[in-house]
C-alpha cells in the first residue's frame, strides 16, 4: 500500500483554509489564556486579600495591653464567616517584634522584613500546604515591660485552595469557550467554502451536460469573482478549439475537392489513352496527362503549405519573433533566382539595414513573400524586372512586390478582393500552369499575421503586390 | 556515368532506374541506407540520388554519416516534404542539391549534369561559367582558349564570383572577402572593378548581372549574347 496521495485528488479547499487559520487561532487563545489567567490571579488575589486585611483589622482592634502584658480577644463571629466563604483554613499570629511574646500558630514561617503601619501580603507553605499571609507591623504603645520602641505583628493566613479552585474553575470556562468558538469557526469556513463552491458545481454540471460538439462560450456571470478570470480562459481555449475545427473542416472541404479533381482528368485520360490505337495519339494523351500531374502536385504543395501557416498562425503565437525584412526578402529572392535568370528577369530589392524588422512568424512571412515573388516571376514577360520594396510605416510595414506582366482581371481583383477561397478552375488566372491557390495562401497568411493583402493593377501595367503587416505583435485572427 | 539511386518505393525507383537508363546513366539502385553504404564501399559512383524518407536509417541520418565520413561524391535529395525550412537544413547539412517530387525528369537530368560536372570541376579546381574557366592551380582565367589577363583587383573579384555559380554578391560581400587582400578598397572602388571586368568580357557570352539590392551575378548567356 502505498501512502503518496494521489495527486489528482487535491487538498480540500475548506481543509488548506482551515491549515492557515486554526494554528493562528489556537495560538492566540493560547497567548490570551496566560496573559487572563495573570490578570484573573491579580483580581483573585486582590478580592480575598481584602478579607485577610478586614481580618487584620478586627484583629488590631482587639488587642489590648492594659493588663501590661498583650491581651487579644480574637474575634470568632468574624473567623467563623470567613472560614465559611473562603472554605480554608484561617491561621493567625499576635507577636511583638522581639520575639518575646507569641500568640496563636507559632509555626506560621516568619514574615519578611515589614514597615510599621503597612500591610504585606505573600505567599508562604505551612505544613507544605499553600497559604496567603497578610502581615501588619505597629508600635506598641504603650511597649510591655517598659521596652523601648517595642512593634507588634499582626499574621493571619489562609490555605489558598479555594482561590485556586475559583482560578481553575474560571480559566476552565474559558478553555472551553474558545475551544467552542475554534471548532464552530473550523465549521463555518467548511460550510462557507461548501457554499462558495456551489456555483463552481453547477458549472461542472453544466459543463458535464453538454454535447462533446458544443464548444459555445461558458456564461461567467454568477461565478464567484475570484472564478471569473479561469472561465474566461476557459472561454478562450474553447473557442481557439472552435476557429481550428472550424477551420479544418472547411479546409478538409476544399482541399479534398482540389485533390479529387486532377485524379479524376488523369482517370479519364488514361481511359481515352486505352483507347487509343495512334501512337501519336498516344503520346499526346501522356503529354497532357504529364501536365496534370505537374498541376496537381503543385497543388498538393500549396495546400500544404495553406493547412501549416493555417496551423502555425492558430497555434504557435509563441513562434513569432523579430524578423529583419531586409535579410527575409535577401533570402526570398536567392530562392527564386535561378527560376528568374532562367527567363533573364530581373530581381531588385529596394530595402536595406534601415528596414528593420517585423515581430512576426518568420516561416509564415517568407512562404507568404516566396509565393507573391513565384506568381511575380511566373507572370512577368522574359527580360522583365521585379521589383520587392519594404517600405516602413508609422506603425506598419508595406512589403510590395510589382511586376510588368499583365495584371489581373478585374474580375479576379473583385473576388480575391471580396475574400472567397479557392477561386481556381482556371477563369481569370494569369497563366495555364498556375493553380491560383498562391493569392489565396498569402491571404491567408497576411491574415493570419494581423495584416492584410492588397493587389492593384498598375497604370503602367503589371500587378501591384502589397503584404501590410503589423510592426507590433497582434492577437491571432481566425484562418 | 555511374549513378546510385537510394529509393524504398520500389515502383518510383523502377520507372526512375528506366528513364535515366534511357538517357545513358548507369544506375544502380538500393532501397536502403544500409544497402546504400555497402554499395558506396563497394564501387565508386559519380553522383548519389537519395531519397528521405528511407525505412530504418532516414536519409538525413544517412547523409550525415557519409559527410563524417569525407565522401563528398555529390548528392542530389529527393523528397516529398519540399518545405523552406527543410530544404535550408538539408544543404546546410551537406546535400548538394534538392529536388521536390514529383519532378520531370528533364530537369532531374539537367540538374545531375551540371552537379557532375561541378564535382568534376573542383575535384581538378578547375571553375567555369561556359567558355570562362578558372583554374586555381595555375591562379588562372582562361576565355576559349585565350588566357585572360586581369589586374589583381579585377582577378580577385571575378575569381569570388565564378566560385559562386549563379549565386549573387553583394558589394559588401565582395568587399568582405577582400579586405585580406586590399584594405583601402570602398564600395565605389568595387563598382568600378565590376565596370572594367565587364569591358573585358563585353564579347564573351559572360555577363556580370546587377541585381539592385542583392548583388552581382556571372551568367553565362547561353542565347549566344
Amino acid at each position: 500500500m502505498s501512502a503518496r496521495p494521489n495527486p489528482l485528488q487535491g487538498r480540500p479547499l475548506w481543509r488548506t483554509l482551515a491549515l492557515w487559520m486554526v494554528p493562528t487561532l489556537l495560538f492566540t487563545m493560547v497567548m490570551g489564556l496566560i496573559l487572563s489567567m495573570q490578570s484573573l490571579r491579580e483580581v483573585a488575589d486582590s478580592a480575598y486579600d481584602r478579607s485577610l486585611r478586614g481580618a487584620i483589622r478586627a484583629i488590631d482592634l482587639r488587642i489590648s495591653t492594659e493588663s501590661g502584658g498583650l491581651g487579644v480577644e480574637l474575634p470568632y463571629p468574624l473567623f467563623e464567616s470567613f472560614q465559611a466563604t473562603a472554605d480554608g483554613e484561617i491561621l493567625f499570629r499576635v507577636s511583638t517584634d522581639d520575639g518575646l511574646v507569641q500568640i496563636g500558630d507559632s509555626l506560621l514561617p516568619p514574615p519578611p522584613p515589614l514597615t510599621t503601619g503597612q500591610v504585606v501580603f505573600y505567599d508562604a507553605l505551612y505544613y507544605d500546604r499553600p497559604i496567603r499571609v497578610a502581615a501588619y507591623m505597629r508600635p506598641l504603645d504603650p511597649p510591655l515591660y517598659g521596652a523601648e520602641g517595642q512593634n507588634l505583628i499582626i499574621e493571619i493566613a489562609e490555605t489558598t485552595e479555594s482561590r485556586e479552585a475559583f482560578l481553575r474553575t474560571v480559566i476552565t470556562r474559558t478553555v472551553l469557550r474558545d475551544l467552542a468558538a475554534l471548532a464552530s469557526a473550523t465549521l463555518l469556513l467548511a460550510v462557507g467554502v461548501h457554499a462558495g463552491l456551489r456555483p463552481l458545481r453547477a458549472l461542472r454540471d453544466r459543463l458535464d451536460r453538454r454535447a462533446s460538439d458544443d464548444l459555445r462560450q461558458l456564461d461567467p456571470s454568477g461565478l464567484p469573482r475570484e472564478v471569473q478570470p479561469l472561465v474566461q480562459s476557459v472561454n478562450r481555449l474553447v473557442d481557439r478549439h472552435r476557429i481550428q475545427g472550424e477551420a479544418q473542416r472547411r479546409f478538409i472541404e476544399d482541399a479534398s475537392h482540389q485533390l479529387k479533381t486532377p485524379l479524376a482528368v488523369l482517370r479519364a485520360q488514361i481511359d481515352r489513352g486505352l483507347q487509343l490505337q495512334d501512337p501519336a495519339d498516344l503520346h499526346a494523351v501522356l503529354r497532357a496527362m504529364r501536365e496534370i500531374t505537374d498541376r496537381s502536385s503543385r497543388l498538393t504543395s500549396q495546400l500544404l503549405a495553406l493547412a501549416l501557416a493555417r496551423n502555425s498562425a492558430l497555434w504557435s503565437s509563441a513562434a513569432a519573433e523579430p524578423v529583419d525584412v531586409a535579410t527575409l526578402l535577401d533570402g526570398v529572392v536567392r530562392l527564386h533566382l535561378a527560376e528568374a535568370r532562367k527567363r533573364r528577369i530581373l530581381l531588385e530589392v529596394e530595402a536595406d539595414a534601415h528596414t528593420g524588422s517585423l515581430h512576426t512568424t518568420e516561416a509564415l512571412l517568407f512562404e507568404a513573400v516566396s509565393n507573391l515573388l513565384q506568381n511575380a516571376i511566373t507572370a512577368s514577360p522574359p527580360g522583365g524586372t521585379v521589383t520587392l520594396t519594404a517600405a516602413r510605416g508609422v506603425d506598419d510595414m508595406a512589403i510590395s512586390i510589382r511586376d510588368g506582366g499583365p495584371g489581373l482581371s478585374q474580375d479576379l481583383l473583385r473576388r480575391l478582393g471580396s475574400g472567397q477561397r479557392f477561386n481556381l478552375s482556371g477563369n481569370g488566372v494569369r497563366n495555364p500552369s498556375s493553380t491560383g491557390l498562391g493569392l489565396n495562401i498569402v491571404q491567408e497568411i497576411a491574415r493570419a499575421l494581423g495584416g492584410r493583402l492588397d493587389l492593384s493593377n498598375r497604370p503602367e501595367g503589371g500587378l501591384d503586390a502589397v503584404l501590410h503587416l503589423p510592426a507590433e505583435p497582434s492577437g491571432l485572427k481566425a484562418a | 556515368m555511374k549513378l546510385l539511386l537510394v529509393e524504398d518505393d520500389e515502383d518510383l525507383a523502377e520507372w526512375l532506374t528506366q528513364s535515366l537508363v534511357g538517357r545513358g546513366f548507369q544506375v544502380d539502385w538500393t532501397e536502403d541506407g544500409r544497402g546504400a553504404e555497402a554499395s558506396i564501399a563497394a564501387d565508386s559512383y559519380d553522383l548519389i540520388l537519395l531519397d528521405l524518407g528511407l525505412p530504418q536509417m532516414t536519409g538525413a541520418e544517412f547523409l550525415a554519416r557519409l559527410k563524417a565520413r569525407g565522401n563528398d561524391t555529390p548528392l542530389l535529395v529527393m523528397t516529398a516534404r519540399d518545405s523552406l525550412a527543410q530544404r535550408v537544413a538539408l544543404l546546410r547539412d551537406g546535400a548538394d542539391d534538392f529536388m521536390g517530387k514529383p519532378f520531370a525528369i528533364e530537369e532531374l537530368e539537367v540538374r545531375i549534369h551540371a552537379l557532375i560536372r561541378r564535382s568534376h570541376g573542383r575535384a581538378r579546381g578547375v571553375y567555369a561559367c561556359g567558355p570562362l574557366c578558372f583554374d586555381q592551380a595555375g591562379q588562372r582565367f582562361t576565355l576559349g582558349d585565350e588566357v585572360l589577363s586581369l589586374s589583381p583587383r579585377e582577378h580577385a573579384v571575378l575569381r569570388l564570383l565564378i566560385q559562386r555559380p549563379g549565386d549573387p554578391l553583394s558589394k559588401t560581400q565582395i568587399l568582405d572577402r577582400l579586405v585580406s587582400v586590399e584594405s583601402d578598397m570602398n564600395p565605389e572602388a568595387i563598382e568600378v572593378i565590376i565596370h572594367r571586368l565587364r569591358k573585358r568580357l563585353a564579347h564573351a557570352p559572360i555577363q556580370i548581372v546587377t541585381l539592385r539590392g542583392i548583388g552581382y551575378l556571372l551568367e553565362h548567356d547561353e542565347d549566344g549574347g
